[in-house]
């Protein structure tokens, strides 16, 4: 089972777990196959996160680094590094929000 | 031989500073006469509407909010009293208390500390707890965004009453590339975050909100309100790392791992979130804080 983001599921996935909405209400039951209604359902009612059969789709993370130059991506990242200085980057959490907020700040930067 | 006298333990000391001469900013009536009638199992929700409506300013402020990217609601709320329907009783009143502490802070000096970019920080921090909390689905997000909103404000205290120590101590952390906390702790034997929750507790504020702020460069010992304290912890990581503004210190903290595992959050979380921090964001620094 893998926890993925509402933005990463994609038509043909598996359902590990029923989704619901905030009142608890069923919407998508257990073990049925993503399909493009179901899309419209998870974002109309604005679910974050989806539990999927199997592992989550490689290079997930980087989903949202396409669109940005290696070299831009590399620029933010150095003039963010000195910020996180003391922030653990042992730790494989903030290595990822890490990577989230260079992308963020390249997109920023070199929009 | 003589012993040194043992160092009182950090909420000690940060009381005896709340203590300390007059300087404190009180409570703002408003949040007091608005609380009195959540309170009050007679009231209703026009008389609650009533009371806000003698501060305008305030006023004006909850409904920019109530119409904000905050609440999404899809209709435009027109009256304060619909305001207070739709959010509800203590949200509005949280929201009131958060909005009121903000106009409260002047005269500090700016070569001490940059106002805006510290509410900046702040408001960044407010917003983060909210929306990581919704993730969580927890009840009353309010709470999170005035817990978030407040876990600096230790600093402005420490800013009026003992200005020359704070300079010596932002300039040491800064030349020791240090977070500020821990500067503070080896001066001072206590940290913002215990100013903060003495001057809530002054006010008698609820505890989660002096909790959470009291313990969130600590969160692993937080004994009670230990999920509020662990999402105002890692809100404060995400405001820093996000690059809102400037609490005083521009390091991001290190992540505690009891926190991480108390707000149960996937990282696949952290790209929606952070598109959603910065939209929040954006929307609610105009209206709480407006450039003059």
């Amino acid at each position: 089972m893998a926890l993925i983001s509402s933005e990463e599921i994609k038509v043909g996935m598996f359902l590990e777990k029923d989704v619901k909405n905030s009142h608890g209400q069923l919407l998508i039951r257990a073990g049925s196959e993503i399909t493009p209604r179901h899309l419209t359902l998870i974002r109309s009612w604005g679910i974050a996160e989806l539990a999927i059969r199997g592992n989550a789709p490689k290079n997930l993370n980087l989903l949202d680094l396409q669109d940005i130059k290696p070299e831009n991506f590399a620029k933010a990242e150095d003039l963010l590094r000195p910020k996180f200085n003391r922030a653990g980057l042992s730790d494989p959490i903030m290595v990822e929000l890490f990577r989230y907020c260079a992308a963020r700040k390249a997109k920023a930067l070199f929009a | 031989m003589a012993q040194d006298a043992p160092t009182p333990p950090p909420d000690v000391l940060a009381q005896a500073l709340i203590g300390f001469h007059q300087e404190i900013p009180s409570l703002p009536a408003i949040y007091t006469e608005i609380k009195r009638e959540v309170d009050n199992p007679d009231s209703s929700i026009t008389r609650i509407g009533e009371v806000i409506s003698r501060d305008q300013g305030l006023t004006a402020r909850l409904l920019h909010l109530a119409n904000s990217a905050l609440f999404g609601f899809p209709r435009r709320i027109e009256t304060i009293t619909e305001a207070v329907s739709v959010i509800g009783l203590q949200q509005v009143r949280d929201l009131a208390l958060g909005t009121k502490i903000i106009e409260m802070f002047d005269g500090i000096p700016e070569e001490l500390l940059e106002i805006r970019a510290f509410w900046f920080h702040s408001i960044g921090c407010g917003i983060s707890a909210r929306v990581l909390a919704t993730y969580h689905r927890e009840p009353n997000v309010e709470r999170f965004f005035v817990a978030g909103l407040l876990h600096d404000i230790g600093r402005l205290i420490m800013c009026l009453k003992i200005p020359d120590q704070v300079r010596r101590i932002l300039i040491q952390a800064r030349d020791q590339e240090q977070l500020a906390y821990k500067v503070e702790r080896e001066v001072l034997a206590y940290d913002h975050a215990d100013v903060g929750a003495a001057l809530l507790e002054s006010w008698d504020l609820p505890g989660s909100l002096s909790g959470s702020v009291g313990f969130h460069h600590k969160p692993g010992l937080a004994l009670h309100f230990a999920t509020e304290t662990a999402f105002v912890h890692v809100a404060d990581i995400f405001s820093h790392a996000m690059e809102l503004g400037n609490s005083g210190s521009p390091l991001v903290p290190p992540l505690s791992p009891d926190a991480w595992k108390r707000v149960n959050l996937n990282p696949t979380v952290f790209n929606s979130a952070i598109r959603e921090i910065d939209r929040q964001f954006s929307e609610v620094v105009k209206i709480l804080l407006p450039s003059k």
